[in-house]
């Protein structure tokens, strides 16, 4: 496009500008990168160019700099915009962490089919059940120049610990009962019992355990710390402006050679999706992580724009009351369960752009995920009518069903209550509430039905204990199965996941499927998409946002 | 000394129409369900995590103890800080970084639907009847009905979109580049602006016409004076009252109304500050911009009553 070809003019002709001032001797000053410019216009084309140089905190030559594809990325965060802090430990809603994960590192990561491997930690070791040792990686520096140690790793996990600091992950993280440096770069972790979760809290995604900087956050404080945050990730924060953007530089001493790509990224805060659709197809935008359900198909015919989809991290189904009429029936529950096509629903709902799920684990989590057909997760207005004949209540009882009015959750209560009412000859109807409210409401166990959905959960540990053992603290209508209780807690210990904990999981949901306390619906896509002419774009099941962007060049 | 009493006491009824008011949007943000501690943790909200964020931010206190705290702050100039939007900004930065934009572009819309209704509301009325004033009749009427979002998206289709002569998405703040906030801002201001002039030139036609009927003008004619002239002299000027009437009530809906627009173009204005703010419960964000809503609303007012009583003659004595 006519777009693409002026950008190119004007990089050449600057690196041309570039290299004769090089040649001369001269180091060239480098702009301000609060002063990016944020739109991709025409205009601000040739002021764009400048960006080439735009590498905060210190001086360089610009011969390292002037390479093809030196420019800066500009990636959208769309649905969100707020932002409360960037410090790991205090954080709790994804956007949050979309950054987190560019701007800090964790001892381990998840690689694109979710095994865990090795990020600040080169190996590890359990000597016994509960005890486990991380080798460091060495040479791994901070943003402010200092080296990472085994300090701040002990550091990290004590203050998620403190009750006075309040991290929203204490109790997920209270299974560990020690943390301790062996010597400067090895870290020996205890837990009460076998924690087999342990690892996938110790991933860079939403646990909160990515490693702080020790010096840093006692030098400046936890207020202080979480706006101005110092990591040993990829991307350095120079600027945020709240409810808007926040611009980075390349950490220049980032501990994987070659990465971050793009000397500079900008990452927007688009509050409405369609517009992060226009403005990439304007080119202003060169990545954007969500593309809403009914822009897929106008996102494809773009020429300049490579979509990418698959099924992602999450589970959404309709979670019963269980104490109160009628859902305190396990029949009324089945009948509504199998009168759900979710073959049709998906396509109703999402437009295709989801797997039908009998479960809450998602396929991408391939070790715990169960293929074999549950018959009252199945289709079958049969079964279904028979199921409600069963039951202690008619087809006549009064339900409402509280649902959430944004996007395409508008359409998931309205399809699921119009399919129970099509096979059932039920009299459902559905009440909208915000967002917030739903969710309130929910965790009171207040109504009677609520679609919903949890997302960003990356252990078959928080999709199942979570919710439905009978301490788990997502299990808000008290759902209790002794045998699913005691299959949960066995899985939870069992540290060969992959050959014995995987299938403890698959037996314990499906005695959830049998009881009914949630409709299993779908799993949705994860949709992004990118400008063609950037390169280094892995799509993960899990969003790694921050971190997916370190290897993206554009072209 | 009449002057100095009348001063005294608009601002003893603006402030108390301040206190009023930040109290009422206090009682509201609290009588929704909701609470900042649900927003900021989303659905890692377990039990523990709400209840250490409440013991933090001081959200268990008594009401009245949580709103004179505020109030506390508030005199001494301190609007609090977000917990639950930006958490750790204070509302004062939020404010200064957002008000400037939205001012900007409202100011940027009012002159393009002046410029707009002008020209459409003289040619309409000074061709009465004729294809001109259908069109520009027909025209209001289209573009009042337009919802402005939807404008929105159709004019990133055709500008940017299709001709790139516009960015799609982002703004240039004025402070940072005057010419870069004139043209990224251009598209947002055309899309508030239009339905506006659809008003504003309605009401101009209108006032236009009644006022050629007048007996003066017809006298002025028969007088010997020319079309153009009549027209400048006689109709225009009169007519421009109701029309400046029309204009100040709809500057106050480009304070707040216009949220839409700024988010369709990724203007960051105060509107969606304290739309965010509500919708993330975060109460001294949505405190502080309703007290500078309302603070802008009675300025505006005053001046407005200061300017009437100096144009009319009868009450400039």
């Amino acid at each position: 496009m006519q777009r693409g070809n002026r950008i190119e003019c004007g990089i050449s002709k600057l690196q041309r500008s570039a290299r004769a001032s090089f040649n001369n001797g001269k180091i060239l000053s480098l702009p301000d990168p609060e002063r990016l410019p944020m739109t991709l216009s025409r205009r601000t084309l040739l002021g764009g160019a400048t960006l080439l140089t735009a590498e905060a905190g210190g001086l360089r030559p610009f011969a390292a700099m002037a390479q093809p594809g030196a420019a800066p990325l500009r990636a959208a965060m769309t649905g969100f915009t707020t932002i409360n802090t960037l410090d790991p430990g205090k954080a709790a809603i994804n956007p949050e962490f979309y950054i987190i994960w560019g701007v800090f590192n964790t001892l381990v990561k998840f690689d694109a089919k979710m095994n865990v491997v090795g990020d600040l930690a080169e190996s590890w070791t359990n000597p016994d059940a509960t005890t486990w040792e991380f080798k460091l990686r060495q040479g791994v520096h901070f943003h402010d120049g200092s080296e990472l140690t085994a300090e701040d790793v002990v550091f990290t996990f004590q203050r998620i610990a403190d009750e006075k600091f309040g991290s929203p992950v204490r109790r997920k993280m209270a299974p560990l009962v020690s943390v301790e440096a062996v010597d400067a770069h090895t870290v020996r972790m205890k837990t009460d019992k076998p924690f087999a979760p342990l690892l996938t809290y110790l991933t860079n995604t939403r646990t909160s355990t990515q490693i702080v900087c020790k010096k840093a956050v006692l030098a400046m404080g936890d207020e202080q710390y979480g706006r101005t945050p110092v990591g040993s990730g990829p991307w350095k924060l120079t600027e945020w402006r709240p409810n808007e953007k926040l611009s980075f530089a390349a950490h220049t001493e980032y501990f994987e050679r070659g990465l971050p790509k793009a000397p500079a990224l900008e990452v927007m805060l688009i509050r409405d999706d369609s517009s992060a659709i226009n403005a990439l197809a304007a080119g202003g935008l060169h990545f954007v992580n969500a593309v809403p359900y009914g822009d897929t198909e106008r996102v494809k015919r773009m020429a300049s724009v490579a979509f990418s989809s698959m099924p992602g991290l999450n589970a959404r189904f309709a979670q019963f009351n269980i104490q109160r009429p009628p859902f305190d029936d396990v029949h009324f529950r089945r009948a509504v369960s199998m009168s759900i096509n979710r073959q049709a629903f998906v396509q109703a709902v999402v437009f295709g752009q989801a797997v039908p799920s009998q479960g809450y684990i998602p396929q991408a989590i391939s070790w715990a995920y169960d293929r074999e057909p549950r018959p009252y997760a199945q289709y079958n207005p049969q079964a279904a009518k028979a199921e409600l004949a069963k039951s202690r209540y008619g087809a006549d009882v009064e339900v409402v069903v509280y649902g959430m009015p944004d996007a395409w959750w508008k359409r998931m209560s309205e399809v699921f209550v119009d399919m129970v009412n099509r096979t059932l000859g039920t009299k459902f109807r559905v009440e909208f509430m915000d967002s917030r409210t739903h969710f309130q409401r929910w965790m009171a166990n207040d109504g009677q039905c609520w679609p919903n959905g949890w997302i960003a959960l990356c252990d078959p540990d928080e999709y199942l204990f979570d919710c439905f053992h009978s301490t788990g603290w997502r299990n808000f209508s008290k759902y209790s199965n002794p045998q699913v209780d005691s299959l949960l807690e066995q899985a939870r210990q069992e540290l060969d996941r992959e050959a014995k904990g995987g299938p403890l999981y698959m037996q314990a949901e499906r005695l959830i499927a049998e009881d009914c306390p949630s409709v299993f619906l779908m799993n949705t896509y994860s949709n992004s998409a990118v400008l063609k002419r950037v390169t280094g774009f892995d799509h993960t099941p899990f969003d790694g946002f921050g971190a997916q962007l370190a290897p993206m060049t554009v072209g | 000394m009449r002057v100095l009493t009348w001063l005294l006491l608009r601002a003893g009824s603006a402030a108390f129409m301040l206190l009023l008011g930040s109290l009422v949007v206090f009682l509201l943000m609290h009588a929704v369900p909701g609470d900042a501690a649900l927003a900021a943790l989303g659905d890692q909200a377990s039990p523990d995590a709400i209840a250490d964020f409440r013991r933090l931010h001081h959200l268990d206190d008594p009401l009245a103890m949580q709103f004179l705290a505020w109030l506390r702050g508030a005199l001494r100039g301190d609007l609090g800080t977000s917990i639950s939007l930006a958490g750790g900004f204070s509302t004062a930065s939020l404010i200064a970084g957002s008000l400037p934009n939205t001012l900007f572009i409202g100011a940027y819309a009012l002159l393009l639907a002046l410029a707009i209704s002008i020209t459409a509301g003289s040619i309409a009325a000074s061709r009465h009847g004729r294809v001109e004033d259908v069109l520009a009749t027909s025209g209001a009427i289209v573009t009042i009905s337009m919802p402005d979002f939807w404008l929105g998206y159709v004019l990133v289709l055709l500008f940017s979109l299709e001709l790139g002569w516009f960015p799609a998405y982002g703004f240039t703040r004025p402070g940072e580049s005057f010419l870069g906030a004139l043209h990224s801002g251009f598209l947002p201001a055309l899309a508030i602006a239009v339905p506006m002039a659809g008003i504003f030139s309605r009401m101009l036609r209108a006032t236009l016409l009644e006022t050629f009927r007048r007996a003066y003008v017809t006298s002025a004619r028969v007088m010997g004076f020319g079309r153009a002239f009549v027209f400048w002299h006689y109709v225009f000027r009169n007519a421009l009252i109701p029309y400046v009437t029309a204009i100040g009530l709809q500057a106050r809906y480009l304070l707040g109304g216009v949220v839409v627009v700024e988010r369709v173009f990724g203007v960051p204005g105060i509107g969606s500050v304290m739309v965010d703010g509500a919708f993330a419960r975060d109460i001294s964000v949505v405190q502080g911009c309703a007290v500078v809503f309302l603070l802008i609303v009675i300025l505006v007012n005053l001046l407005v009553d200061l300017l009437c009583g100096l144009l009319d003659p009868r009450t400039a004595a």
